[in-house]
């Protein structure tokens, strides 16, 4: 009897929930912000000058090493591609294992290991941990770059490069840094069949003995390990690196073009043309500016509340996503927005990118675009740091971009206090509706004639060459 | 996907360009999808409409992973009207009779969250990760979505222009973009996996909006789709508010149409010839798949990871390596509700024909067949399964997505829990077993991918 009585309280309680109205017009209200915490890795410099990261997380049994070594941009010049090999000769055989040795030794682990000219990551489950070490120490420090592998190597590069003579996208990146960096700039280069058969194995070994150094290196050792055994293993596997002297390199920073420079592709091919939109300037990473242009950033092109998704996908339904960001960089900072649009559209759409550009670089921030910008950082942050590795990478970022120590402690407090004067006097500094380089992969028949409206007209080969047939003066006279 | 996940472009890199399969609905794909070591616990209740919600208490990060699993796809459309769940993959982020056209993105993201969504030839995942304080505000959104979303004819005609530049982007002009619509339209004949996702812009552009509510109203509705929470979470408060939200919504009456129709097993090859705007031919081979459900589903999957696996697999070896004919091979299982596809493609290197490549490829595969695995091969692909498990299931979104999965496919969120246990059943003969039944010549689908240029 009492459970019946208390069924039927239960049953109208809960009819009555259901039938309390409900009020939809409105959100609910969030309950109390939680606290982020960022916790700080364990970290030590080692006698070779190998810094060293710690992140303990006990969660699941598995261990990631990751090591960056930090220099500065190189010019491959008549053997480009050079670089885009130092990764897979390294993997290619070691002085005591054969590739196929050291494929099946991986694998027989489960592990996963990748290597490229300036970054290893190796990672595997807890109990393998120093069978993996052994693996990777051996790969990083005794490799046997044998001539077979570079052959192999090369043949790839070279097929890869073929294929991507048919990506629009690839043809977009290697055109539009070419045009904007000029081929004998590290940024702008660009590897061809030519310049990769003529890589030796020379070339690899003098690469790798002149850059694989411990004093660039940072290692970040993340998941379940201790901080004393994290140490220890590093002594024991990474201690007989020797360091040396590694040579700096210093680059121009890149002109900025005084008026718009339209550069095409004909690409006949095309369902939609490839649009890039942007510009070099100066923006260091640790530049007092960062915090308030990536707010900028992510007003004009970030995700799905930027003004280029909103005018070139959600209003005009011109493609199906429309980005851009400011990127800074201590060589260069850059403003890059792109958009695959259907061919019959590519004069209107690269219209809208210039009047988004323009129209942002005249203080029209809002506060509302402003508050959602920040919340959308703010929320990207957090969640960044459900994965172990964040803290790392923020430790390794703070000394690579020499950022204030407390930067990342700081960086909700100070996205936070952006004022909507900071954010448009920023706008105003680096964002600018001329002086554009606009490069365009399609089938240019169709729309080339218009585009001297936005300035002058070059076409490109898909390799990043002027076409001296079809050169600026042609199109005028057409 | 409603949104490109990564829209930042990357500078071109070896290899990285070179993944062609990247299309609609492949999300499904990892060709290990295997669950944690560590137990998932969860709690699950239903609703009296019908509707499953399982949530995942983790408190180790403030936030919380919020998504909906409606049992819709490709398959249950009518053939007249391919694309329409995928379409609504986009109209469903158009607003509500209470959140205004574009609120919903704004929203979302004006919280610290995230969103975006996916259509495969069986379901559609809607999902946001935000900071847990917003969980009842994101259960809210999702109700209204589910209850009462507006379809209207601005969401409508916008839409369309967007999805046609997706099947620009994704499908026409991407290097091998058709590659899973051709083999689909040959390996399923009968069966509604003929079509692709994105479905077709013809009929995308002859619905009417009455044929869009109707399907709005059969199939987006309580007692069709799995509610999954993962994250930083009360049970009992999220219990209360599920309830408060999603009570209210009426139980689907529309008949849902879930296709019986077994694909017929064929006998015969099937190959073609597809000319694209590449330079490096490919070879498809495509065989079909028991249903996901299927016993044979792990050691398929197995099978897969000894075909293309890491760089020791058979095929990375022996194709890409030593006899240098391809420069990347890939096998894996796409494993569909009603039985999916078995892909298998090598991109030739420079100056290898498609037939030779195919023959390369072919000679390994049969020696499989004919003679199985290794003990050693065996004991090495058990490894590289167990660091799979492990790394399965290190995000919240992660464990919310293999929840509704389960629930939605097998019936039991549990059986996240005893994925394990099935791959540990696998014995080095059924590797062989699986090999010789589904790789068989017979019935096969090979594609030979040709430039253009070499088109007469």
């Amino acid at each position: 009897m009492k459970k019946f009585s208390i069924f039927i309280l239960t049953a109208l309680l809960s009819s009555q929930a259901t039938l309390a109205q409900l009020d939809r017009s409105r959100y609910p209200e969030p309950g109390p912000a939680p606290e982020i915490n960022i916790g700080d890795p364990a970290t030590f410099t080692m006698p070779n000058g190998l810094r060293v990261f710690v992140v303990e997380n006990h969660k699941l049994p598995r261990v990631t090493y990751s090591l960056v070594l930090d220099r500065d941009p190189i010019l491959e010049g008549e053997k480009a591609g050079l670089t885009s090999l130092i990764g897979e000769m390294l993997m290619g055989g070691t002085t005591t294992r054969s590739k196929d040795e050291l494929d099946e030794a991986i694998d027989r682990i489960g592990s996963q290991i990748s290597v490229s000219s300036t970054s290893a990551n190796a990672s595997s489950l807890k109990k393998y941990n120093d069978q993996l070490l052994e693996i990777f120490a051996d790969i990083l420090f005794n490799p046997s770059f044998p001539q077979s592998e570079l052959d192999k190597l090369k043949r790839q590069l070279i097929s890869s490069l073929a294929a991507a003579k048919d990506d629009p996208n690839s043809i977009a990146n290697v055109v539009r840094d070419a045009a904007m960096y000029g081929k004998d700039h590290p940024y702008g280069e660009t590897a061809t069949e030519e310049t990769v058969a003529r890589i030796q194995l020379d070339d690899v070994k003098r690469y790798y003995d002149t850059y694989f150094k411990p004093n660039i290196g940072y290692l970040a050792i993340v998941g379940d390990v201790t901080v004393d055994e994290a140490k220890a293993l590093a002594d024991r596997y990474f201690a007989s690196w020797q360091k040396q002297e590694v040579p700096h390199h210093d680059w121009p920073a890149p002109e900025q073009p005084a008026a718009n420079r339209v550069i095409l592709v004909n690409r006949p091919a095309s369902a939609q043309s490839v649009i890039h939109v942007g510009y070099p300037f100066v923006l260091k990473p640790n530049d007092p500016d960062v915090m308030a242009a990536s707010v900028v950033s992510r007003i004009l092109g970030g995700g799905s509340s930027g003004r280029l998704f909103l005018n070139l996908r959600e209003d005009k339904g011109y493609t199906y996503g429309a980005y851009g960001s400011i990127a800074p960089g201590k060589l260069t900072g850059t403003l890059n927005a792109s958009a695959s649009v259907r061919t019959a559209v590519t004069e209107s759409a690269v219209h809208e990118f210039i009047h988004e550009l323009q129209r942002l670089s005249e203080r029209t921030i809002t506060t509302n675009e402003l508050e959602l910008a920040k919340a959308a950082m703010a929320g990207s942050f957090a969640r960044s740091l459900e994965q172990p590795a964040t803290i790392a990478r923020f430790a390794i970022n703070t000394e690579l971009q020499d950022l204030p120590a407390d930067y990342y402690k700081n960086y909700l407090k100070n996205l936070d206090a952006l004022t909507l004067d900071r954010v448009n006097e920023t706008a105003a500094k680096y964002i600018r509706g001329e002086g554009l380089q606009i490069t365009v992969v399609g089938k240019t028949d169709d729309f080339a004639d218009r585009m001297n409206t936005f300035g002058s007209v070059q076409f490109y080969t898909i390799t990043g060459d002027p076409e001296t047939k079809r050169g600026a003066t042609d199109m005028a006279s057409e | 996907m409603f949104i490109n996940t990564n829209p930042v472009e990357k500078h071109y890199t070896m290899n990285k360009t070179l993944h062609p399969l990247i299309f609609l609905g492949l999300l499904l794909v990892a060709s290990l999808t295997v669950s944690a070591q560590n137990r998932i616990e969860f709690k699950e209740f239903q609703l009296d409409n019908g509707l499953t919600v399982v949530m995942h208490r983790d408190t180790a990060t403030p936030i919380v992973a919020v998504s909906v699993m409606y049992h819709v796809g490709s398959k249950n459309e009518n053939p007249e009207r391919t694309g329409f769940a995928h379409f609504f993959e986009h109209l469903l982020f158009e607003g509500t009779e209470n959140i205004g056209r574009g609120e919903f993105m704004k929203k979302i993201e004006s919280i610290g969250g995230t969103l975006n969504a996916y259509t495969s030839n069986d379901v559609t995942y809607y999902h946001e990760v935000l900071p847990s304080n917003y969980l009842e505000t994101a259960l809210y959104m999702e109700s209204e979505r589910m209850l009462h979303a507006k379809i209207d004819t601005v969401g409508v005609e916008t839409q369309r222009n967007v999805v046609k530049e997706e099947m620009r982007q994704r499908v026409d002009n991407q290097p091998y973009g058709t590659i899973l619509k051709e083999t689909f339209k040959r390996t399923h004949q009968k069966h509604p996996y003929h079509w692709p996702v994105i479905g077709s812009m013809d009929h995308l552009s002859a619905a009417t909006l009455d044929e869009f509510m109707a399907f709005y109203n059969t199939y987006y509705v309580p007692n069709n789709a799995v509610l999954s929470i993962a994250g930083d979470l009360d049970y009992a408060q999220t219990e209360a508010w599920v309830r408060k939200y999603f009570s209210e919504i009426p139980r689907g009456t529309g008949p849902i149409n879930r296709p019986s129709v077994t694909e017929p097993k064929r006998n015969q090859e099937i190959r073609d010839i597809v000319f694209d705007n590449i330079q490096l031919p490919a070879v498809i081979f495509a065989y079909n798949l028991p249903p996901k459900k299927h016993a044979d589903s792990p050691a398929l999957d197995m099978l897969s990871t000894y075909l293309t696996g890491g760089n020791s697999s058979l095929l990375t070896k022996e194709i890409v390596d030593r006899q240098q004919k391809a420069l990347a091979v890939a096998a894996f299982p796409l494993d569909l509700e009603d039985g999916g596809v078995f892909l298998l493609y090598g991109i030739a290197n420079m100056a290898v024909s498609a037939d030779s490549l195919e023959s390369a490829i072919d000679r390994e595969v049969s020696h499989v067949i004919a003679e199985g695995i290794s003990e050693t091969d065996f004991q090495k692909l058990r490894a590289q399964v167990e660091n799979a498990v492990v790394n399965q299931h290190a995000s919240v979104a992660g464990i919310a997505e293999s929840l509704a999965e389960a629930k939605t496919f097998f019936g039991d969120a549990d059986e996240i829990n005893k994925e394990m246990e099935k791959y540990d059943r696998v014995t080095r003969a059924d590797i062989q077993r699986v090999a010789a039944q589904y790789l068989r010549k017979e019935g096969r689908v090979i594609l030979h991918y040709l430039p253009k240029s070499s088109q007469q």
